[in-house]
C-alpha cells in the first residue's frame, strides 16, 4: 500500500513520469520493429540452410530469439501505458490538491502539508469558530479524498510495472502467443479505426506478421491497421493476385490447346460441347490478360517508386480500386488525399500517383526537408466510367457510398498517425470532389483541416459553410476554360461532347447542387494558371503551388481570386 | 554448431540472414544503450512514491534482460555467419581438390 503524504503530492514531478513513459514507448516500438526486422530477416533461412543438425539448432535458435523479442513488445507498451496514465493522472491530482491548499490559505486557514492539519482563522464569535472548525475539517476530508486518489494510482502504477518485469532466467519466455483468428479481424473490420488501431498494437509482432501472412486481404483493406503493415499486406495481394491469373491464363492456353485438337474428334455432341468451351475460353483469355496487365502496371509503378510508394488499399474486382500513398501517412505532419473523379480505374492509377508525386514535390518545397509530407491517390470508391456507367455522374449514389469509405480511411490516417503534427487536406478533382462534398456533409465528418476541390461540377452542399471543415477552409479552384468546373463551359458539352454530353452538362448544371466557384457559394477561390479539366498538376504552375501551400498549411502563400484566409 | 552438413546451401543467402539478425541485435543494445537513462526517473520530486520504486527497480530487471537478449540475438548472428563461414571455405576446398585431381 502507498504510504504517499500530502506533502509527497504537491512535491510530486508529472514531468519525469511523462519523460520516462516516452522512453518506455520508444523501447516498445524499438522491439516492436526488431520483432518484424528479426522475423523478415530469417524468413528465408530455411531455404538458406535446409537441413542438417546443424541447421535444426540454428532453426531452433532463431525460433526463440524470435519468441523472445516479441513477447517482450507488450510488457513493455504496457509500462508505457501505465506511466502515461500516472503522469496525466498525477498532474491532475497535484493540481486540485494545490488548488484546495491556495483556496484555504487565501479563506485565512493555516494548512500545515508536512503534518496534513488545517487550523482555522480566529473567529470572534463561537457560532463561527464552529463553522470555520467545520469547514477545516471538510478541506481536510477533500484533501485526504484527493490523496487517497494519488495513493491508489501510485499502488496500480507499482502494481503494473512489477507485472511487467521479465524472469530473470526466463525472461517473457520463447513460446509466440497463439494465433490470431479470421474471425477476430472480420470482428474489427468497420470499428472504430481507433479501436482497430489499440487492438493491433496489443498484438505482438508475430501475432501482426501471422495476419498479414494469413490474411493480407483483410489487414490491407482495414482502417486503423499502420500504413506499412497495410502496405505489407496488399503487395502479397497483388503478388497473390498476379499468380492467380497467370494460373489461370497458362491453363486456359492449355485447354484452348487441347479443345483445338480435339474439336473434329469423338461423337457430334462432344464437338460442339468443345467448339462452346473454346469459344467461352476465346472470349475469357483477352480478360484475364488484361486484368493480368493492369496490374503488372501497377506493379511496375510501385516499383519505380522505390520505397517511396505504399500501397494502402487494393481492390481488382471489376473497374479496380487502389489506395497508394506517396510518402508515409502515419509519419507525415502533412498528409493530402487526392480523390479523383470519372473515368479513372486501374488502369488509370499511375496518372493519379504522378499527381500525388507531382503534389508532394511542390509541397515538399514549401517545408524544410522532405519527409514531412505524403499524398494518397485515393481511389477508395467506384467512379462513373466512360461506358454505360455515364449516366450514374449525374447522380450522386457513388459518391454517397464513396463519402463513406473516405470518412472511415480519414478516421484511420488520424488513428494511425504517430506523435506529431498531423495536417490533414481533401482534394477532389471533378466528381471526386462531390464524393469530399459527401464525405464532409450529410451526417458525416470527414476529419480533414481542409478541403480543396480542382474542377468541381458541385458538392452536394449548398454552402461552403455546410462542409464541417467551416468555409474559410474550403478552396475552390477552376480553369476558366473547364468545361467541368466552370459554370459558363458547361453548355459546351451539350455540342462539343458526342452522345454523353448532354449527360455531363445537365450533371454539370444541377444535379450536384450550386457550383462552388460560384460568389455564393462561400468559399475561398485559389488562383488558377492552368488549362483545362486535368491540367491542375502541371509542374511550376500556381495552380499546383497553391494546392501545395494549403496542404502545408501556408495560407498566407495562397494567391486567391476570392475569399479571405482562416 | 558442429561441422558443415552435407546439404545444399546457400552461402551468401546465409550470409545475409546472419548480417540481418546482427543488425537486430545491434538495434535492441541501441534500445538500451540510448534509453537507459531516461527509463527510469531522474532522483529528484519523487520520494515515497512507490510507482518511482518499481519503475527504478524495474528499469534495472529490464536493462538486464534487453542486455541479455542482444546477446544472445547477436551470437546467434555470429552462429550464422560462421557457418557461412565453414560452408563457404569447404566449397572452396572441393574447388581445390577437384583441380588439384585435374577434374
Amino acid at each position: 500500500m502507498s504510504t504517499l503524504t500530502l506533502a509527497q503530492l504537491l512535491a510530486a514531478d508529472p514531468g519525469s513520469f511523462d519523460a520516462a513513459a516516452q522512453a518506455w514507448h520508444a523501447l516498445s516500438d524499438n522491439l516492436d520493429r526488431a520483432g518484424e526486422d528479426l522475423i523478415r530477416g530469417t524468413r528465408d533461412l530455411p531455404n538458406a540452410w535446409p537441413e542438417g543438425t546443424a541447421s535444426q539448432g540454428a532453426h531452433t535458435a532463431t525460433e526463440a530469439a524470435r519468441g523472445e523479442l516479441s513477447d517482450a513488445y507488450n510488457p513493455a507498451r504496457r509500462i508505457h501505458q501505465a506511466l502515461d496514465h500516472h503522469a496525466a493522472t498525477l498532474a491532475s491530482l497535484r493540481s486540485q490538491a494545490q488548488g484546495q491548499v491556495d483556496a484555504a490559505r487565501q479563506g485565512g486557514f493555516a494548512v500545515d502539508v508536512g503534518g496534513f492539519t488545517v487550523t482555522p482563522p480566529q473567529a470572534h464569535t463561537e457560532l463561527a469558530a464552529i463553522s470555520l472548525e467545520k469547514r477545516a475539517q471538510q478541506i481536510v476530508h477533500e484533501l485526504s479524498d484527493v490523496l487517497g486518489r494519488a495513493q491508489a494510482l501510485d499502488d496500480s502504477t507499482a502494481t503494473a510495472i512489477n507485472a511487467n518485469l521479465p524472469d530473470p532466467v526466463t525472461g517473457f519466455g520463447q513460446r509466440a502467443l497463439p494465433p490470431v483468428s479470421r474471425a477476430d479481424l472480420v470482428a474489427m473490420k468497420g470499428r472504430d479505426p481507433k479501436q482497430v488501431d489499440d487492438w493491433w498494437r496489443s498484438l505482438t509482432p508475430e501475432q501482426q506478421q501471422q495476419l498479414i501472412r494469413d490474411y493480407p486481404d483483410l489487414v490491407g483493406s482495414t482502417d486503423g491497421i499502420p500504413c506499412l503493415d497495410r502496405d505489407q499486406a496488399n503487395r502479397l495481394v497483388l503478388r497473390d493476385d498476379r499468380t492467380a491469373l497467370q494460373q489461370r491464363e497458362d491453363w486456359i492456353r492449355q485447354r484452348m490447346a487441347w479443345l483445338q485438337a480435339h474439336l473434329t474428334g469423338g461423337t457430334a455432341s462432344d464437338q460442339m460441347a468443345h467448339h462452346a468451351e473454346w469459344a467461352r475460353l476465346n472470349n475469357e483469355l483477352p480478360q484475364v490478360e488484361a486484368q493480368k496487365a493492369r496490374l503488372d502496371r501497377l506493379s511496375g509503378k510501385l516499383d519505380s517508386m522505390g520505397g517511396q510508394a505504399l500501397l494502402l488499399g487494393l481492390d481488382p474486382a471489376g473497374d479496380g480500386k487502389a489506395i497508394v500513398a506517396v510518402g508515409n501517412p502515419d509519419t507525415a505532419t502533412h498528409t493530402a488525399v487526392l480523390v479523383p473523379g470519372v473515368s479513372t480505374n486501374l488502369d488509370g492509377m499511375s496518372g493519379q500517383i504522378d499527381r500525388a508525386d507531382q503534389i508532394r514535390t511542390a509541397a515538399d518545397r514549401t517545408v524544410n526537408g522532405p519527409g514531412q509530407v505524403a499524398v494518397v491517390a485515393w481511389l477508395g470508391y467506384d467512379p462513373p466510367q466512360m461506358d454505360a456507367s455515364l449516366p450514374t455522374a449525374v447522380a450522386s449514389h457513388r459518391a454517397e457510398v464513396g463519402g463513406v469509405a473516405l470518412d472511415g480511411f480519414v478516421d484511420g490516417l488520424r488513428a494511425t498517425h504517430g506523435p506529431g503534427g498531423d495536417h490533414i487536406t481533401a482534394i477532389g478533382h471533378s466528381y471526386g470532389s462531390v464524393v469530399v462534398g459527401q464525405a464532409a456533409s450529410h451526417g458525416h465528418q470527414l476529419a480533414v483541416d481542409d478541403i480543396v476541390t480542382a474542377g468541381s461540377p458541385g458538392m452536394d452542399v449548398d454552402h461552403a459553410r455546410d462542409l464541417n471543415v467551416g468555409s474559410r477552409h474550403v478552396w475552390i479552384g477552376a480553369a476558366d476554360d473547364d468545361p467541368i468546373g466552370n459554370p459558363a463551359g458547361h453548355a459546351g458539352y451539350e455540342t462539343a461532347v458526342p452522345i454523353v454530353g448532354p449527360w455531363i452538362a445537365q450533371a454539370e448544371d444541377s444535379d450536384h447542387g450550386p457550383s462552388p466557384q460560384g460568389d455564393d457559394f462561400g468559399a475561398n477561390r485559389y488562383h488558377v494558371d492552368t488549362h483545362g479539366h486535368s491540367g491542375y498538376w502541371d509542374r511550376n504552375s500556381q495552380s499546383l503551388a497553391n494546392q501545395a501551400n494549403i496542404v502545408t498549411g501556408q495560407y498566407g502563400l495562397v494567391t486567391l481570386d476570392l475569399g479571405s484566409r482562416p | 554448431m558442429g561441422a558443415p552438413d552435407e546439404f545444399a546451401v546457400d552461402v551468401p543467402l546465409l550470409r545475409k540472414i546472419a548480417h540481418s539478425v546482427d543488425e537486430v541485435g545491434k538495434s535492441v543494445d541501441g534500445a538500451v544503450g540510448k534509453r537507459t537513462a531516461t527509463l527510469t526517473l531522474a532522483d529528484g520530486r519523487d520520494a515515497g512514491w512507490s510507482a518511482a520504486d518499481a519503475l527504478r527497480s524495474g528499469a534495472t530487471v529490464w536493462e538486464t534482460f534487453l542486455s541479455g537478449l542482444h546477446t544472445r540475438i547477436c551470437g546467434l548472428g555470429a552462429q550464422l555467419s560462421e557457418a557461412a563461414d565453414r560452408y563457404e571455405q569447404a566449397d572452396a576446398d572441393a574447388a581445390r581438390r577437384h583441380r588439384m585431381r585435374g577434374d
